[in-house]
């Protein structure tokens, strides 16, 4: 039943949108919407579609304050206690290192991968992907820096972090001498342009201007 | 919307040999007799529907709901306070926090690390049964729970992060030791295996049962 895949389809009418929760196929003008403006599904009320805006100088300058951010955030640390002359300190990588070190290795890993790694990746692929965008710097690279990121954009985990930083601080308030340290406020501001990165980053922006410029991937496959 | 207007059947892509590419979005058409193309633009995989969605999703649950059982009954961690240790499981650690008179924090650690995990598990096999015995409940409904469940997923992670956190403050040598237990593991395993699972599922296949695609086969089921 399976037979191998073909290369490329053809493409349908412009004005067509398929849902993508759903699968309505809905006709509706991309230019009928305002700028900014988006549309849900008339079927299951899901996100449909938005007019994106061309925001690539903010999310340029976003992503690397935040890679800037992204030691400072990691590495300082966060809080420390200390009872009895004797004192912790909680760094963001020091938990994954006394995690891995207890032999927690999968605990470690995802701690890391989820606070860590994917954040400043996030970061590194916007800074790229808009830096190519706005010299019009289309290929392979670009469309994999995408597709990559939109795959990450999920285990991204900084906002719980922040709540679980909360919560040991009241839970350990009791204990000793709880002292908020300088990497907490690096932190926050490091979760800020998350928040700000992933709101004004908009990659259906960029596949549209791909689509428009004709440097689809079976256009590129075809030189 | 008008009520009247919502009468109106909409068509799904599927009945036009459409198909919308998951990652950019693009509309395209199918290749008559495939169920699965390149996409012209981002050069990833489309389908019809995920393949297998129904089997990976289930199959999924189902580790989901094993992996329960030692993320509730193995200690999450273990306090060693001046030479006496004490365990501490998800539950055990809710209770205490009651005991202590911290009922805010009580109920937050209660809603991510028990209710959620547990929901979102039920919720996901619950979508499953619907599909899989076409019953007929509210697709909207259907549909908003399941945007509910993809989106608090990853708050079950807020356990983890906290005894990550704990064992690096609370490293006190002779005072006070905090360290991790074998619950943890489980239980963050539970939260990577039901937000896999959420991302499986395929919501398209509620909305088959209303509008039923000629072609059966094409859905890889």
């Amino acid at each position: 039943m399976m037979k191998p895949e073909p290369q490329s389809t053809s493409i349908v009418q412009a004005d067509l949108i398929v849902c993508q929760e759903c699968d309505a196929l809905v006709s509706m003008p991309y230019e009928a919407l305002n700028e900014g403006n988006s549309m849900s599904c008339p079927r299951c009320a899901g996100h449909l579609i938005k007019h994106y805006r061309n925001r690539l100088l903010p999310s340029l300058f976003i992503s690397l304050s935040g890679l800037f951010l992204f030691f400072p955030a990691n590495f300082l640390p966060v809080m420390s206690l200390s009872v009895l002359g004797n004192s912790g300190q909680n760094t963001m990588v020091k938990g994954v290192y006394q995690l891995a070190v207890d032999g927690y290795w999968w605990m470690a890993f995802l701690v890391l991968f989820c606070s860590v790694l994917v954040p400043g990746l996030k970061f590194l692929l916007v800074f790229i992907i808009s830096l190519k965008a706005y010299f019009k710097i289309w290929g392979r690279p670009l469309i994999h820096a995408l597709k990559l990121y939109q795959k990450i954009e999920v285990w991204g985990m900084l906002d719980v972090y922040l709540i679980a930083i909360l919560l040991s601080y009241i839970k350990m308030t009791d204990m000793g001498d709880l002292i908020l340290d300088v990497g907490l406020f690096c932190f926050i501001v490091f979760l800020l342009l998350d928040v700000l990165v992933t709101t004004r980053f908009e990659p259906g922006a960029i596949w549209r201007q791909i689509d428009i410029e004709g440097k689809g991937w079976s256009q590129l496959n075809r030189k | 919307m008008e009520p009247a207007e919502s009468k109106v059947r909409i068509r799904s892509a599927i009945q036009s040999n459409v198909v919308g590419c998951s990652v950019c979005q693009k509309v395209l058409r199918m290749p008559q007799g495939y169920n699965q193309a390149r996409c012209s633009l981002c050069g990833s995989k489309v389908f019809y529907r995920k393949p297998q969605s129904f089997s990976h999703t289930m199959a999924l649950v189902i580790t989901g709901f094993i992996l329960l059982i030692p993320a509730n009954v193995y200690p999450v961690m273990t306090v060693l306070y001046l030479g006496t240790a004490s365990t501490d499981t998800i539950i055990s650690g809710v209770l205490s926090l009651i005991d202590y008179g911290m009922y805010g924090i009580a109920l937050v650690v209660f809603i991510a690390s028990v209710a959620v995990p547990v929901l979102k598990l039920f919720g996901i096999l619950f979508m499953l049964l619907i599909v899989h015995f076409q019953m007929p409940l509210d697709k909207k409904q259907s549909a908003q729970a399941y945007r509910v469940i993809e989106l608090i997923g990853k708050w079950s992670m807020l356990d983890l992060f906290v005894v990550s956190i704990l064992v690096t403050l609370v490293n006190l040598d002779a005072i006070a030791t905090i360290s991790a237990g074998a619950g943890a593991t489980a239980f963050s395993a539970v939260v990577v295996v039901t937000m896999i699972a959420a991302h499986s599922f395929d919501p398209r296949l509620i909305w088959d049962l209303e509008v039923k695609p000629q072609n059966n086969h094409l859905t890889g089921e």
